[in-house]
């Protein structure tokens, strides 16, 4: 096995820590197609945190004179049924898209890892527990059961998010699960456990860290299809409701003028189709990059 | 002595990496250890005459022939014909070079089948000949198991059975012993060298261990850091010459000789210089 | 003098009833205070499981073990972990791949609630000879025998009065192996420190042991001073064998 070199000893934990980061964040973007994805991505987040100022016009603001006009120089996408400019609804509409996204990877991340880590180091009844429960939310499509949620519960974004949530924690448990199980029989966490060390810290400490490169992963690859069943929930009206500028209820809104006015489902469609590929190249990317039996 | 393997000035470098450098040697019908630590390059030698390095290595020599087949031009079809039928490999962990979903009858029988169309019966008597021929006891009932309920030794002879079906000229041992238990060992090389005085099988034998080596082979290379540091006879052994040599016979803890320090090898950038 | 550690009668089963397996049938040795004790026999012979026993990994076990004069039952508590600690086999396993030199130094520190933590950290640095500027690296940086001196380091931070070794060198190169046993070695001079150490390899175990016992099967089958071994002194068969086989 052959040690890497180094290029000046690290003199701090932090200097350490960083050396590795940059080391990693190098490999990744060597790949230029996840170089494209981190690029789409770092787009979408600037362009979400500077909306106001990016977007041409007032997102909300209707003008029934200007409806259903093309693409021109005073509105780059064009406009929709209601007068409404399609670019400035679009970058608002990142808002929206980021909101969803991260609040799923939020509480799916922790939750399913928590879960998982737990289930595969105890094992024995522990396990069968965790993963029973886990296959009940596993049974269910996440848009039936957002549908169920909405009926119960009403409409709105809140809810959509709740419902994706909840059925996008149990692959996550049990990749999480199916890399504790393998690492809980290594020496370090023998040694750990020699120690003197609780079962907590052993987890959190120890078993977490090393599961956490294939949790990563799969989150960024869950994030596209969470903005696709974002997407299709506001496509059925479930979602964010009007006048909010989701994507997806764009594109519901538009279906009606779709033939003549291609650019009022083109543009959100569009834009789902860069943000979900973009979510799966990173997610590609980091799979190489985190993944140590990949390294050359 | 028509020596069947010659190697002159072998190099293989990985980018701009050489892991092994300027290696010449000749082996004829002899046992023939290649000895080295990790690192030392030995490994890659055994791999580079079969060429079954990764892509990214690139192999080049004055002169690499095996029985007048230059292996250094030859393609990878031509390789193809040559592995497995005349020039062999056995490796260290059975558990990891066997087909762990495939009974032991059945891969050997793809290696006696390589090339040769012989009926189900023909093929079952002959994969029990060459079981029985390694000494397995019931080869009938090992032919139906499964490499991980055999025993590690048994595992590295079912190995064996499978070079022997195409009847090699070379074979190239990469630590062959070293995931087996000590009196398990003994039995594997009292195979070897029973195959090698009987079917004049030229064997190259890579390990770690001097001291198997010094009482299995007639000769023994010495590697470091990628080069041959010293060629001698086994039986030289205790008089080797170069320090390197010397430092590595001296470092093993000796039943015979018990010292309270163990003298600690003091590596000489002299010995990797070009 | 009471013995460092006692094992009386350590019995191990797997499995139930029926498909129950004994692996350990009985095994009973005393390792005095600042000896070191070998246990050499082959894989399979359940040497590793006696150490596992004693780390706290296996708990079902039956039998008397007396560690430090204290009953030991199979508990992990920061209690055990200063009377015990192991150095594993694997290098590139017992270290966790993405704790530092450091991390991985003051975790046990740590656990026991210990202060001073950078102090003791160099200081076990020095005892096990890696520079101190080893603090900041991973394990992927430091080669084999290194990994190795850190684990000792780690084994040896909370100053426990027994080591646990499995197979300490087997993984490692000939010319590592000699630093590695001359080291420890030296430690167990230094610190009066108690050994119970497996084995495969009875070279190791001549060099570093006063005593050992040879195990086969789950039994012990002798149990010799490393002295009488050398002068061929083995009366059982098994021993022989094993014998004959490392001086060939």
């Amino acid at each position: 096995m052959t040690t890497s070199t180094l290029a000046a000893p690290p003199v701090g934990a932090w200097q350490a820590w960083r050396a590795e980061a940059t080391a990693t964040a190098r490999k990744l973007l060597a790949n230029p197609l996840t170089a494209i994805g981190v690029a789409v991505i770092a787009v979408l987040v600037a362009v979400a945190l500077f909306a106001p100022w990016i977007a041409t016009h007032d997102p909300l603001r209707q003008d029934l004179s200007a409806a259903l006009l093309p693409p021109s120089s005073a509105h780059w996408f064009g406009t929709d049924e209601f007068g409404r400019d399609v670019f400035s609804r679009l970058v608002h509409g990142t808002r929206i898209t980021l909101f969803i996204v991260t609040l799923v990877t939020v509480v799916v991340g922790p939750l399913g890892m928590a879960i998982g880590v737990v289930s595969g180091y105890f094992g024995g009844r522990v396990d069968l527990v965790c993963m029973r429960v886990a296959d009940v939310f596993l049974s269910f499509p996440s848009l039936v059961l957002a549908l169920a949620f909405v009926a119960a519960l009403g409409p709105g974004l809140d809810h959509a998010v709740l419902a994706i949530a909840l059925t996008a924690w149990p692959p996550i448990a049990r990749l999480a699960r199916a890399e504790a199980m393998t690492l809980r029989q290594a020496d370090f966490i023998v040694a750990a456990q020699l120690q003197g060390a609780s079962h907590l810290r052993v987890l959190c400490r120890h078993l977490a860290p090393l599961c956490l490169p294939s949790v990563l992963v799969r989150l960024t690859m869950n994030m596209a299809s969470v903005v696709l069943t974002a997407a299709g929930l506001g496509f059925l009206g479930l979602g964010a409701q009007p006048p909010l500028p989701e994507w997806g209820s764009m594109i519901s809104e538009g279906r009606r003028y779709m033939l003549d006015s291609w650019w009022t489902v083109a543009a959100p469609g569009a834009a789902i189709l860069a943000v979900s590929m973009a979510f799966n190249l990173l997610g590609d990317g980091l799979n190489d990059a985190l993944d140590p039996r990949q390294s050359s | 002595m028509n020596d069947l393997l010659q190697v002159q000035g072998l190099q293989v470098a990985y980018g701009t990496t050489a892991v092994v450098r300027d290696v010449s040697f000749s082996l004829g019908r002899e046992k023939v250890a290649v000895v080295g630590e990790s690192g030392s390059g030995k490994t890659t030698v055994g791999r580079a005459l079969l060429k079954l390095l990764p892509q990214q290595a690139r192999i080049s020599a004055q002169r690499l022939q095996f029985d007048g087949i230059d292996l250094l031009r030859a393609s990878e079809r031509d390789m193809q014909a040559l592995r497995g039928r005349r020039l062999s490999m056995i490796m260290q962990d059975p558990k990891y070079s066997l087909n762990p979903v495939m009974s032991i009858g059945r891969q050997i029988g793809e290696a006696v089948q390589h090339g040769e169309r012989l009926s189900k019966a023909e093929c079952a008597e002959r994969v029990e000949a060459l079981l029985a021929r390694v000494h397995i006891r019931e080869p009938k009932r090992v032919a139906g198991q499964y490499p991980h309920e055999v025993s590690g030794g048994m595992g590295q002879r079912v190995m064996i059975a499978m070079m022997l079906a195409q009847r090699p000229q070379l074979l190239i041992a990469d630590e062959p012993t070293s995931a087996l238990d000590v009196s398990v060992r003994q039995e594997v090389l009292v195979l070897l060298d029973e195959l090698v005085a009987e079917q004049g099988l030229a064997l190259l034998f890579i390990s770690h261990d001097l001291n198997l080596v010094r009482h299995f082979c007639d000769r023994v290379l010495v590697m470091y850091a990628g080069r041959i540091v010293e060629t001698l006879a086994a039986a030289d052994l205790a008089h080797a010459r170069h320090p390197y040599t010397q430092g590595l016979m001296a470092a093993l803890p000796s039943l015979r000789q018990r010292r309270a320090v163990l003298p600690v090898l003091q590596r000489d950038a002299a010995w990797s210089a070009p | 003098m009471t013995a460092m550690l006692s094992v009386k009668d350590l019995r191990l089963a797997f499995g139930e009833g029926a498909e129950a397996r004994t692996v350990l049938h009985g095994i009973s040795f005393e390792i005095a205070r600042g000896q070191a004790f070998g246990l050499v026999g082959e894989s399979g012979s359940g040497k590793t499981t006696v150490l596992r026993c004693l780390a706290g990994q296996y708990r079902h076990w039956q039998g008397q073990v007396t560690m430090n004069a204290e009953a030991y039952r199979g508990e992990r508590s920061p209690a055990h972990a200063s009377r015990a600690q192991m150095v594993f086999q694997d290098p590139y396993g017992s270290l966790h791949p993405r704790h530092t030199v450091r991390t991985a130094l003051a975790e046990p520190l740590r656990v026991q609630g210990l202060d001073r933590i950078d102090e003791r950290i160099d200081e076990v640095l020095q005892q096990v000879g890696l520079p101190v500027a080893f603090r900041f690296r991973y394990p992927h940086q430091i080669s084999g025998g290194q990994r190795q001196r850190v684990a000792i380091a780690r084994a040896l931070i909370l100053k426990p009065p027994l080591l646990l070794l499995d197979e300490p060198t087997s993984a490692l190169d000939v010319s590592v192996q000699a630093e590695v046993l001359n080291l420890l070695a030296d430690l167990r001079a230094q610190h009066g420190l108690t050994y119970l150490l497996v084995s495969h390899d009875l070279g190791v175990v001549a060099h570093l042991c006063d005593r050992l016992a040879v195990m086969q099967q789950g039994r012990i089958v002798e149990t010799l001073s490393t002295d009488a071994l050398c002068e061929g002194e083995a009366q059982h068969e098994y021993t022989r064998t094993l014998v004959a086989a490392a001086e060939a």
